[in-house]
């Protein structure tokens, strides 16, 4: 009878660690997550790409066009049908806090995931 | 193979847990005796380990949507909610339908449609708001004035018909400006602008307004520890969950969007920064930029190339960082140095930073373009 007993904490116990380490193992991995570029429209999201690979992305909308590139680590806006070329001038980006805004083609690009550097900024005023 | 690896796997598991499971055998063998004990005990201990997470973090509620011709960003970081982020993006559309110069109905173009005509009865909220203006439009002897519409119009900058106009037209869109022509009447809750021609536009208050609004929403629900990111113009709400202090970046004007100079170490405070990088068009070699001198009627042609302001409420801060750009840093920083609980940071065309007392133990220059001065 206590010889079963035993058998039985041994199996609760090797779950119980079982989940923990899978636990922590799973967090880990969410961390190391990749980083994406979400691309929305008029605050939508309208298309996610892993910001390793390259790939050009056509937007064509009522408010004009917009062309996106995401080339191996960084993202920027190539072409853009508005007058002011604010996003276009913006360059590339690569980093979470950073975003490229086309206002009058209702576009915007932002980076999801996590940056590899430690001490970056909760907020950016400009 | 594969199922090779997992039998392995588990007996590894099985020989690095036995020491363990020995010595709580010995100390079970003398302590429990009861085989319901030890099973109760055992689960408790399965629901400790699996609930274990290395960073016990609240789930962060955050949405960036398109409000008051910006892109506007909120973060929550307790007790957040998708229904709240409605509320507070209803709210931000709430007030550019009453404020916004570009819809057609709101309250700001209906007064503008009546200027010189008759004047027009607003929401306690406008009324608040376009007061408030014009009492700093006096603070600041006009380097901020709300009533600058016809000037910015005229140039357009930002939009399709952005030009350089000619010199007989911006004189004429001046002599329609001037915060004193604007008639408040507190007892019928109205604005009368006295000429036809004349127009507000709240673009330098009302993203400070806004950003205002949400946090008393945020404060009303109860919530701690949030940013408020209304276009650039930040709110950084209480402290971050860990207790410390948030650090917000201040734009470097020569470097792409959101690459700092300096980081500003604080807790609720309103960080606002005007620029004259952030909207422009040149022409000829020449840099026009969306800050009017509310004299010339020319974008504002001085020694600053942007100035932050940091301060409890967002609206003033708002109004103050147009009217310290217009005002220059020695002007500026004696208005800034007049306000309790509010300081600057002016960065000059020749790279020189200037920081008012309140700021100077809370602000790091991180670039090495810029030199900091006192």
């Amino acid at each position: 009878m206590r010889k079963k007993e035993f058998i039985l904490i041994g199996i609760i116990l090797i779950i119980a660690f079982g989940i923990y380490g899978l636990n922590i193992y799973i967090n880990r991995l969410s961390e190391n997550e990749k980083k994406t570029v979400n691309i929305f429209i008029e605050g939508k999201l309208f298309k996610s790409v892993d910001i390793d690979n390259y790939e050009e992305v056509k937007i064509v909308t009522e408010y004009g066009e917009n062309i996106v590139i995401i080339d191996r680590g960084k993202v920027r806006m190539k072409e853009a049908s508005c007058p002011d070329k604010v996003c276009v001038h913006m360059g590339w980006i690569s980093k979470t806090i950073q975003n490229i805004v086309c206002l009058p083609g209702k576009v915007h690009v932002e980076i999801a995931g996590k940056d590899d550097e430690k001490g970056e900024m909760d907020a950016v005023a400009r | 193979m594969c199922c090779f690896a997992v039998k392995s796997a588990i007996s590894l598991n099985i020989s690095n847990a036995y020491m363990f499971i020995r010595e709580i055998e010995l100390l079970m063998v003398h302590f429990i005796k009861c085989k319901a004990q030890i099973i109760i005990l055992l689960f408790l201990l399965i629901f400790i380990f699996s609930g274990c997470r290395p960073e016990n973090e609240e789930i962060i509620y955050e949405r960036t949507g398109y409000a008051l011709g910006t892109v506007n960003k909120i973060k929550i970081f307790d007790h957040g909610s998708e229904e709240l982020l409605n509320v507070l993006f209803d709210r931000l559309n709430d007030i550019e339908n009453k404020m916004s110069v570009n819809i057609e109905d709101s309250e700001v173009s209906t007064i503008n449609k009546n200027a010189g005509v008759k004047p027009t009865k607003v929401s306690k909220e406008t009324f608040g708001l376009i007061k408030k203006a014009v009492s700093f439009g006096e603070l600041s002897r006009g380097a901020f004035d709300i009533s600058l519409g016809p000037v910015i119009k005229l140039w357009g900058i930002g939009t399709e018909n952005q030009r350089v106009p000619d010199k007989w037209e911006i004189t004429k869109a001046v002599q329609l400006t001037g915060y004193k022509k604007i008639i408040i009447d507190s007892e019928n809750q109205s604005i009368f602008l006295k000429d036809q021609g004349m127009g507000l536009d709240l673009g330098g208050i009302a993203k400070g307004y806004a950003a205002d609004e949400i946090k008393g929403i945020l404060k009303e629900n109860n919530i701690k520890s949030a940013i408020i990111d209304l276009g650039g113009n930040i709110i950084v709400h209480g402290k971050k969950t860990d207790g410390t202090e948030w650090k917000v970046g201040i734009q470097n004007p020569y470097r792409e969007r959101n690459d700092y100079l300096g980081v500003l170490n604080v807790s609720d405070k309103t960080i606002v920064t005007s620029g004259a990088y952030e909207r422009f068009f040149i022409k000829d070699d020449v840099k026009y930029h969306h800050i009017f001198d509310g004299k010339t009627g020319y974008p504002c042609d001085n020694e600053v190339l942007a100035v932050t302001i940091v301060a409890d409420i967002s609206e003033d801060a708002d109004a103050l960082s147009t009217a310290c750009f217009v005002l220059g840093v020695d002007d500026g920083m004696k208005l800034i140095d007049s306000l309790p609980g509010t300081g600057c940071i002016f960065v000059t065309k020749d790279n020189n930073i200037y920081i008012s007392k309140e700021l100077k133990d809370k602000f790091q220059l991180t670039s090495d373009l810029f030199t900091a001065n006192g």
